[in-house]
């Protein structure tokens, strides 16, 4: 009894002690400290994931070769603010059966363009007049010079007959 | 874009593309009918503004709405009109010198026409293109008369640039 007494008081010094309940004490402070920003950092990777689609029109909507405006509603949620943002999209039907769906906002500065336009160019922005095609591109010498943004197509929709868009992302010019 | 979140070297480097200036001028009275929020009409036009910056952003700059205020209850307080057709004179006249020729007058409150109207004569003899565009909204409207009240104040925007 008393050798284990003493083996005790030989395993764990006044020291020690103080060093392990310092330890502990800072470890728990840090862990309290860090692991609330750990979903802030794993949240904006989960974002990206592919089940960020929203259902925006029926595939059978959509004739070959006519871009048509498409408009669909967006829940953001930043912070403890929530919102629901409109969206719209110019979405074409290729001859391939393929979609290519753009964003309506002009590659020169931001302004809305206005698609139907006869010609070659059935986009036009009312700012700084950017002509683009009916696939977005702009007509050389316009002050724009990148391609209108394409939004992801979810292509699990679009054998279930929907379209569903998903993040927006720039064309290279 | 907003005018007062840019800073100074963006700003230089937009002025080439930006000629025209927007101005919400929104009115702070007491609603005709009691149910009405006060500033109702500022909402209105704030809102307004914020949906034609948008889809014209890259021509056009949104300046800080102007408010103009009026009670009477009692006796009547607040800024006289003509006082708010000064103010809206001399700090629109102020824009001509950096190069913007186009200004857009955006207003809900139809007492206050005859001021801006009055307003947009003087800017003009000055030498600067004002359209003034009086905001509608009949009671019962929803968002989807709201969107083409947007709408057609974008639209007229576009046909004052091309005129």
């Amino acid at each position: 009894m008393n050798d284990n007494n003493q083996k005790d008081k030989e395993g764990l010094s006044r020291r020690q002690f103080l060093t392990y309940a310092l330890g502990g004490t800072g470890a728990f402070m840090a862990a309290a400290i860090t692991m609330p920003m750990i979903p802030f950092t794993v949240d904006p990777l989960r974002r990206v994931g592919a089940g960020n689609f929203v259902e925006a029109a029926k595939v059978s909507d959509f004739e070959v070769g006519v871009p048509k405006k498409v408009e669909f509603t967006v829940h953001k949620k930043d912070g403890w603010v929530e919102s629901d943002v409109k969206l719209s999209a110019w979405v074409l039907k290729k001859q391939d059966g393929t979609f290519l769906a753009m964003s309506p906002i002009c590659t020169h500065l931001g302004c809305q363009v206005n698609g139907g336009k006869e010609g070659d160019y059935f986009f036009h922005c009312p700012c700084h007049d950017s002509f683009f095609t009916k696939d977005g591109v702009p007509k050389p010498g316009v002050p724009a010079t990148r391609p209108l943004d394409t939004y992801a197509i979810d292509e699990n929709a679009l054998k279930e007959g929907k379209l569903a868009l998903g993040a927006i992302s720039q064309r290279k010019a | 874009m907003l005018l007062h979140n840019l800073p100074y070297d963006k700003l230089e480097e937009l002025l080439p593309y930006i000629d025209t200036l927007i101005l919400p001028i929104g009115s702070l009275t007491i609603p005709k009918q009691a149910a009405d929020p006060i500033g109702k009409d500022l909402q209105l036009v704030r809102r307004v503004a914020t949906g034609v910056e948008q889809q014209l952003t890259g021509r056009v700059f949104l300046l800080p709405e102007v408010i103009h205020t009026n009670f009477e209850l009692p006796e009547q307080f607040g800024m006289a009109v003509e006082i708010l057709g000064k103010y809206l004179y001399e700090s629109l006249l102020s824009f001509k010198q950096p190069g913007f020729e186009k200004i857009v007058l955006l207003y809900g409150n139809e007492e206050l026409s005859a001021v801006i109207e009055q307003t947009s004569s003087k800017l003009l003899e000055a030498g600067l293109r004002v359209m003034v565009q009086p905001i509608v909204w009949q009671e019962g409207s929803n968002e989807t008369d709201f969107d083409m009240n947007v709408q057609q104040i974008v639209q007229n925007i576009i046909d004052f640039w091309q005129s």
